[in-house]
C-alpha cells in the first residue's frame, strides 16, 4: 500500500495502489481543503423588542464575530471580554435548556426564529446582542475590553469579572441590571400592566432579555465599569447620571443600523428621523375622524424611544426614555437630580448634534430632489433617496458612536461629570481627526451649552479652551521601558512590564503629574490602542489610569461621623514615537495628555465639599460598609 | 407636679418619653388661657422591640389632663407609626378633645387623586412587602429591621399576623389613626408644603404666635415616577413569590418541557465562580460549589433590591415631614420631623442642587433660620441622615435641643447606623443642651422606665431656661 502523499486532505482515506498511482500523471500536490475559519455568525434577535412584530424590520438578522462556544452559549475562548449565558430563574430557582448554537439545525437557518415562547431564542438573542455590543467598543476603542477588574477595598468585598455572566430569566421584576456581585448581568420578566398595557396583552409575560435596547444598556454598563473602574463611585450627581445616559446614547445609536427600520421610518418622517410621531401608513378616510384601520393609527417613532414595549407595559403609554426629551434652552440641568431624568439630558445634548449633522449632510440631497420637482409629501420619498438618506444617518450614526465611545479614553479616571466627558469628545476626536469639515465637535459643543452643560474649568467656550491641553514637548519626563504590544493584546509578561515601569514613573513623577507625593498612586489599568491616522499611518498609544486616594471626614471638625473615599486621578496618555520620531526605543515615549482631578489646591476642596454633601443627601453617612458609595444598578433601575 | 403655663410666663416645650417616637406638647400663655399644640403622638417598637416602652397611653391621659383635652392645634408631620399611632391607641381619649385646626403635610391631601393614589400603593407595597418578609425564613439577611420599617410604615405588626388586618402591640394602626385625623376630630386638616403661607388658628395668633412652613418641597412628578419604578423593582417579585392562602406563588415562564438543571451546563458555564487556577476542568466538588455560588448571587440579587426597596419607602415618608419653624416673642423653634437631606435642602440652600453650592454655603433662609434657633426638635430620633452636618455648623449657640428617641431601638453602633447616632449628639451638644427623652426616668402608677445606661443624673442646665423633669416627660420653659 501507498503511503498518503504529503498535503492530503484529511478526509481522505482512499488507499492509492501502485498501479494506480504510476498511471496519475505527476500535478502539483492538491490545495489544502482544510476551511478556513468562520468570520461571522449570523443569528437571529429582535431589533427592537417582541411588540413590533414584524414591522419596521423587528426580525433582524446580526452578524457577531464567530467564536467557539459551548451549550448556553458559553464562549470558549478565555478571553478578556468572554461572556457565558446561563439561564438560572432565580424566583423559581429553575433552570432552563441552555442552547446549543453550533446545533447544524441551529447554524442552517442563522439561529432560532425569534419567539417568545422558547427560553433558547432569548439566550441567542442575548449572546447575539451582547457580542455585537461589545465587537462595536472593541472597534470603536482600538482594542479588546475587559470586565470589571478588583479593587482592593479594606473590609469590603473585591470583585473581579473574568467572564461576564449573563441570566436571561434572572428574577421577577419588571427590571435588568448589571451586578458586580452576581459577576454579570441580570433580566427580569414580569406581568404587563393590566389597565395599561400599551400593544401588549393585559397581563402577558414580558422579558426584558427580548428588548434590544435594554439589552445593549446593561450591556454598556458592565463595559464602561471595566473602562473606567471608578465611574461607579457615587461621588457627584452626574456621576450616575452618565452611566445612565451613556448606556442610553448606545442603544440608541444602535437603532440607527436596523437598515429595514431606519428606510421605513425615513420614510414615514420624509427624512426628519428626529421626529416623535411617524406619518400613518394610511390617512384617515375622513379628515379628522377616528382611524377605521390599524393602518391610519398614527404610532411613535421608534428610532428615539427606549424599550417602548418594557414602557407600555409598565403603564407608561409610552418607551422608557427618549432621545431628544430635554429641549434646547432647558434649564433642567440645574434642577433635576434624579439619574435617568438627568441622564436624559446629556443623551438630548448628544442627539442634538447628531441630528444637527445629519441634518447638514442631507442638506444637498433634500434641495436636489425638491428642485428636481420632489413633493412637500413626507411618504413621497424616492426609494433611491430614501437610500441615500439611510446610508447617510447610519454612518453618521456610526461615527457619533465611536466619538463618544473613544471619549471614555479621554476621560479623567474619577469623578466624572458631564462637562468633562464634552471636554473629551472634544479633544478625543481632534485627536485623531484634527479637521472637522462637517463641524461634529461645534454641534456637539452647542447642543450642549444650549442645556447648560458647560465644562466647569475652561477659561473659554471655544474648541481651543474646551478640549484638554495637550502636554508640551519636555513638561513630563519620557516614560521609559513601556511595552505597547501588537493589536491582539498584551502579553502577560508584557502586562508585568508595564504595570512596573508605570508605578514607577508615577511614583516618581507624582508632583509633576498633579498627584500629592505623600500619597501613593496606584495604576488601575493601562492598555495599548491602536488607530489609524488620517493620512493612513498606524497610530499606537498607552491610554493609563493612574489614582490616588485618602479618606476624608464627613465632619471636618473631626469627629467620628464616619468618613468617605475622595480620589484624586490623571489619565495619561502615552504615544509610541515612530522610528522616524525616536529611532532609539528605549529612550521612551512622550505623554500627549493628562487629563487629571486633583485632591489639592482649590480644585480639590471644591470636590471634597461637593462630594461631601452629595453623600449626605445619599444617606451614606449611616453604615460602614465601604461600598455603600457604589453605584447599585438593581437600585438605580429599580427608581430606588 | 409641674408648674401650669401662666397667661404671662414662658412658653413651655414639653417632651413625653414614650420610647422610639415623637410626642411633643407645645404651650404657649396668652390672655384666654395656655394655648396648646400638639406635634405627633406615636411610638414605634423598631427592630429589637425595645422601642416601645408602654407609656403612650398614661402620656395621652396627662395631656388631656394638662390641656383640659382642649388643643389649638394638632401637628402631625407625617404618618410613620412613631408619630401618629397615638391617635388611634387612644382613640376614645382624642374623640372627646376639643381641637382648632390639624396641619398634615400636602401628602396627605385628599384634594389631589394622585397623590391620594400614591400614599395608597406606598402603604400597598409597604403590606405586600411585610408579608413577603413573614414568611420569610428566620434568617433572611436584615428581616427585623425591615419588618420594624414596614410596621413603622403601616402600624401593622406583620410577625403578628398583621398582614392579614390585625393591629400591632397595643393596637392601633397608622390607617386607623390617619381616619381619625381626617375625619374624626371635628375639623377637617390643612395640608402643606414649603412656599404656602401657614394659616395659624385665631387663638394662636392672639398669643403671639407666628408659623412658617420650611417643607416638604411641593408634590412633584418625581415621587410618582419613583413610586413606579419602586414597584417595577420589586412589586411583582413580592407577588411571585408570596404564599398567600389559596396560591402556589408560581410564575414560571416557560412550558415545563424546557426546565432542565445544572448537568445540562457545560463546567466551562461556571468557570467564573470556581477557583481560579482550578484548569478547564475542575474536579466534581468544585463545580458543585460553583454551581451553589452561582445560584446563591442570582437568588439573594432580589431580596437585597428589596432591603432597599423598604429603607427607599421608609425614606420617602420620612421626607413627607411637615417641618415648621415658629417664632414667639422672637423666639424660633423648629420642629423638623423625620426630614432627611433631601427635604432639608430644599430650604436649607437656595436650590436644592448641590451644583450650586458645592461648597456647602448655606442659602439665605437657611442661614438665618439656623444661625438664629432657640430650640431645635431633633430630627428623626437623633439618626445621622436628619440632621445634616452643614445644618449642624451654621447652628448658632446656646439653645436647647430635645431628641426623643430610644436607643437599640435601631441600626448599630457596630454598623455605625445607631439611633440616636452618638457622633450627632456630641456635635449638637458641643451647639446647644441636647436633652434626650429615653434619659429620663418614667415614674407612674403602672410602673416605671429607668433612663438608659450613661444618662445623666438630670439635664444640663441651659444658658436661657429650664428643664423640670415630671413623671413621664420634662419640659423646657423658655
Amino acid at each position: 500500500m501507498a503511503k498518503p502523499t504529503q498535503g492530503r486532505s484529511n478526509d481522505e482515506s482512499r488507499e492509492t495502489t501502485p498501479v494506480a498511482a504510476s498511471a496519475q500523471p505527476v500535478t502539483a500536490p492538491p490545495p489544502t481543503t482544510d476551511l478556513e475559519r468562520p468570520v461571522a455568525r449570523p443569528l437571529k434577535t429582535y431589533a427592537f423588542d417582541p411588540s413590533q412584530g414584524r414591522l419596521l424590520g423587528n426580525q433582524m438578522c446580526i452578524n457577531v464575530r464567530y467564536q467557539e462556544l459551548d451549550r448556553g452559549p458559553v464562549v470558549r475562548d478565555y478571553g478578556s471580554d468572554a461572556i457565558a449565558i446561563v439561564d438560572y430563574d432565580g424566583a423559581n430557582k429553575t433552570w432552563y435548556t441552555p442552547v446549543d448554537l453550533d446545533d447544524p439545525r441551529i447554524l442552517i437557518r442563522s439561529g432560532l426564529d425569534p419567539t417568545e415562547s422558547d427560553p433558547r431564542f432569548h439566550q441567542q438573542m442575548v449572546y447575539a446582542v451582547v457580542t455585537d455590543t461589545i465587537q462595536h467598543f472593541e472597534a470603536a476603542l482600538g482594542r479588546r475590553i475587559h470586565w470589571r477588574r478588583r479593587e482592593h477595598i479594606k473590609g469590603g468585598r473585591s470583585v473581579d469579572i473574568r467572564t461576564l455572566n449573563i441570566f436571561p430569566h434572572a428574577m421577577v421584576a419588571a427590571n435588568a441590571f448589571y451586578s458586580p456581585d452576581a459577576h454579570g448581568i441580570l433580566f427580569g420578566y414580569f406581568r404587563a400592566d393590566r389597565e395599561d398595557p400599551g400593544r401588549n396583552l393585559p397581563g402577558q409575560t414580558v422579558f426584558t432579555c427580548l428588548s434590544h435596547d435594554i439589552v445593549v444598556h446593561e450591556t454598556t454598563h458592565a463595559i464602561i465599569d471595566g473602562i473606567r473602574g471608578h465611574f461607579t463611585e457615587q461621588t457627584n450627581q452626574d456621576v450616575p447620571a452618565f452611566h445612565e445616559g451613556f448606556a442610553d446614547i448606545v442603544s440608541l445609536f444602535r437603532h440607527f443600523t436596523h437598515k429595514e427600520a431606519l428606510v421605513e421610518t425615513i420614510q414615514r418622517t420624509g427624512g426628519a428621523l428626529y421626529q416623535h410621531q411617524l406619518q400613518v401608513v394610511a390617512p384617515a378616510a375622513v379628515e379628522g375622524g377616528k382611524p377605521q384601520i390599524v393602518a391610519e393609527i398614527g404610532e411613535r417613532n421608534p428610532l428615539v424611544e427606549l424599550a417602548q414595549q418594557f414602557g407600555e407595559a409598565t403603564g407608561r403609554g409610552r418607551g422608557l426614555r427618549e432621545a431628544l426629551g430635554t429641549k434646547p434652552g432647558s434649564r433642567d440641568i440645574e434642577k433635576i437630580t434624579e439619574p435617568h431624568l438627568r441622564g436624559a439630558i446629556l443623551v438630548a445634548a448628544v442627539f442634538d448634534a447628531y441630528f444637527s449633522i445629519y441634518v447638514r449632510r442631507t442638506a444637498d440631497l433634500f434641495r436636489i430632489y425638491r428642485a428636481g420637482g420632489g413633493s412637500d409629501r413626507p411618504t413621497d420619498l424616492p426609494s433611491s433617496l430614501a437610500g441615500r438618506l439611510c446610508d447617510e444617518a447610519s454612518r453618521t450614526a456610526e461615527q457619533f458612536f465611536r466619538v463618544c465611545v473613544r471619549a471614555l479614553d479621554y476621560c479623567p479616571p474619577v469623578d466624572i461629570t458631564f462637562g468633562d466627558f464634552l471636554r473629551a469628545v472634544v479633544t478625543a476626536d481632534f485627536d485623531l481627526h484634527p479637521a472637522d469639515e462637517a463641524g461634529v465637535r461645534d454641534a456637539f459643543m452647542q447642543a450642549f451649552r444650549l442645556r447648560g452643560i458647560v465644562p466647569e474649568s475652561a477659561s473659554f467656550f471655544s474648541e481651543g479652551a474646551i478640549a484638554w491641553e495637550r502636554a508640551e514637548s519636555g513638561r513630563y519626563p519620557l516614560v521609559a521601558g513601556l511595552e505597547f504590544g501588537d493589536p491582539n493584546g498584551l502579553t502577560n509578561d508584557q502586562k508585568d512590564i508595564n504595570g512596573k515601569a508605570l508605578r514607577a514613573y508615577a511614583s516618581a513623577n507624582a508632583a509633576a503629574l498633579g498627584f500629592d507625593p505623600t500619597i501613593e498612586v496606584a495604576v488601575p489599568s493601562f492598555h495599548p490602542v491602536f488607530r489609524i491616522n488620517p493620512d493612513g499611518s498606524l497610530r499606537t498609544d498607552m491610554v493609563v489610569e493612574l489614582v490616588q486616594r485618602r479618606n476624608v471626614d464627613f465632619d471636618r471638625h473631626g469627629r467620628a461621623m464616619g468618613s468617605f473615599p475622595l480620589r484624586g486621578g490623571a489619565t495619561m496618555i502615552v504615544s509610541r514615537p515612530t522610528v522616524d520620531q525616536q529611532p532609539d526605543p528605549t529612550v521612551g515615549a512622550p505623554i500627549r495628555y493628562v487629563i487629571g482631578k486633583h485632591l489639592h489646591g482649590a480644585e480639590g476642596k471644591l470636590r471634597e465639599e461637593r462630594q461631601r454633601r452629595y453623600a449626605q443627601r445619599l444617606g451614606l453617612l449611616e453604615g460602614s460598609e465601604p461600598r455603600r458609595f457604589r453605584i447599585n444598578f438593581a437600585m438605580l433601575h429599580g427608581g430606588l | 407636679m409641674a408648674k401650669k403655663a401662666s397667661a404671662a410666663g414662658p412658653l413651655r416645650v414639653r417632651m413625653y418619653r414614650v420610647g422610639f417616637g415623637d410626642f411633643f406638647l407645645f404651650t404657649l400663655p396668652s390672655k384666654a388661657g395656655p394655648q396648646h399644640v400638639l406635634i405627633d403622638c406615636g411610638v414605634t417598637k423598631g427592630k429589637t422591640g425595645k422601642g416601645d416602652i408602654g407609656t403612650i397611653k398614661a402620656a395621652v391621659a396627662d395631656m388631656a389632663k394638662e390641656t383640659g383635652r382642649k388643643l389649638a392645634l394638632i401637628i402631625v408631620t407625617h404618618r410613620h407609626m412613631d408619630h401618629i399611632i397615638g391617635f388611634s391607641r387612644c382613640k376614645e381619649e382624642f374623640e372627646q378633645f376639643e381641637v382648632g385646626a390639624i396641619w398634615m403635610p400636602v401628602w396627605e391631601t385628599e384634594y389631589e387623586e394622585n397623590v391620594q393614589k400614591l400614599q395608597a400603593e406606598l402603604t400597598a407595597l409597604a403590606f405586600d412587602a411585610g408579608m413577603h418578609l413573614a414568611l420569610a425564613a428566620d434568617d433572611t439577611p436584615g428581616r427585623a429591621e425591615l419588618l420594624a420599617m414596614l410596621e413603622n410604615a403601616t402600624g401593622h405588626d406583620f410577625l403578628a399576623g398583621g398582614a392579614f388586618g390585625i393591629a400591632g402591640t397595643g393596637g392601633g394602626t397608622n390607617a386607623a389613626s390617619l381616619l381619625l385625623l381626617k375625619e374624626g376630630m371635628g375639623v377637617k386638616p390643612t395640608y402643606y408644603h414649603k412656599g404656602q403661607t401657614a394659616k395659624l388658628p385665631k387663638a394662636l395668633v392672639d398669643a403671639g404666635l407666628e408659623a412658617e412652613i420650611l417643607g416638604p418641597p411641593p408634590v412633584d412628578e418625581l415621587a410618582f415616577m419613583k413610586l413606579k419604578d419602586l414597584k417595577k423593582g420589586v412589586g411583582q417579585y413580592l407577588e411571585a413569590s408570596e404564599r398567600r392562602p389559596g396560591s402556589d406563588g408560581r410564575f414560571l415562564p416557560f412550558a415545563e418541557r424546557f426546565i432542565a438543571s445544572p448537568d445540562d451546563y457545560p463546567a466551562s458555564a461556571f468557570r467564573e465562580w470556581v477557583p481560579r487556577g482550578a484548569g478547564a476542568r475542575p474536579a466534581p466538588e468544585a463545580l458543585q460549589k460553583a454551581v451553589k455560588k452561582l445560584q446563591k448571587a442570582v437568588d439573594d440579587a432580589q431580596p437585597e433590591v428589596l432591603f432597599t426597596a423598604v429603607k427607599a419607602l421608609d425614606g420617602f415618608l420620612n421626607n413627607q415631614s411637615l417641618v415648621v419653624l415658629f417664632t414667639f416673642r422672637g423666639k424660633k423653634l423648629l420642629f423638623a420631623g423625620d426630614a432627611q437631606a433631601g427635604n432639608w435642602e430644599y430650604w436649607l440652600y437656595d436650590s436644592d442642587t448641590p451644583v450650586k453650592a458645592p461648597t456647602g454655603e448655606l442659602g439665605a433662609e437657611g442661614a438665618q433660620v439656623l444661625g438664629h434657633l432657640d430650640f431645635y426638635k431633633v430630627g428623626h430620633h437623633g439618626s445621622t441622615n436628619a440632621t445634616p452636618i452643614a445644618a449642624v455648623e451654621a447652628m448658632n449657640k446656646d439653645f436647647v435641643s430635645m431628641c426623643s428617641t430610644q436607643e437599640g431601638a435601631f441600626g448599630s453602633v457596630e454598623n455605625q447606623s445607631e439611633v440616636p447616632r452618638i457622633p450627632l449628639m456630641e456635635a449638637l451638644g458641643g451647639k446647644s443642651v441636647v436633652v434626650r427623652s429615653d434619659q429620663i426616668p418614667v415614674k407612674l402608677k403602672g410602673g416605671s422606665v429607668d433612663p438608659v445606661p450613661g444618662s445623666p443624673e438630670e439635664p444640663e442646665t441651659p444658658k436661657r431656661g429650664r428643664f423640670e423633669l415630671g413623671n413621664c416627660y420634662v419640659d423646657y420653659f423658655l
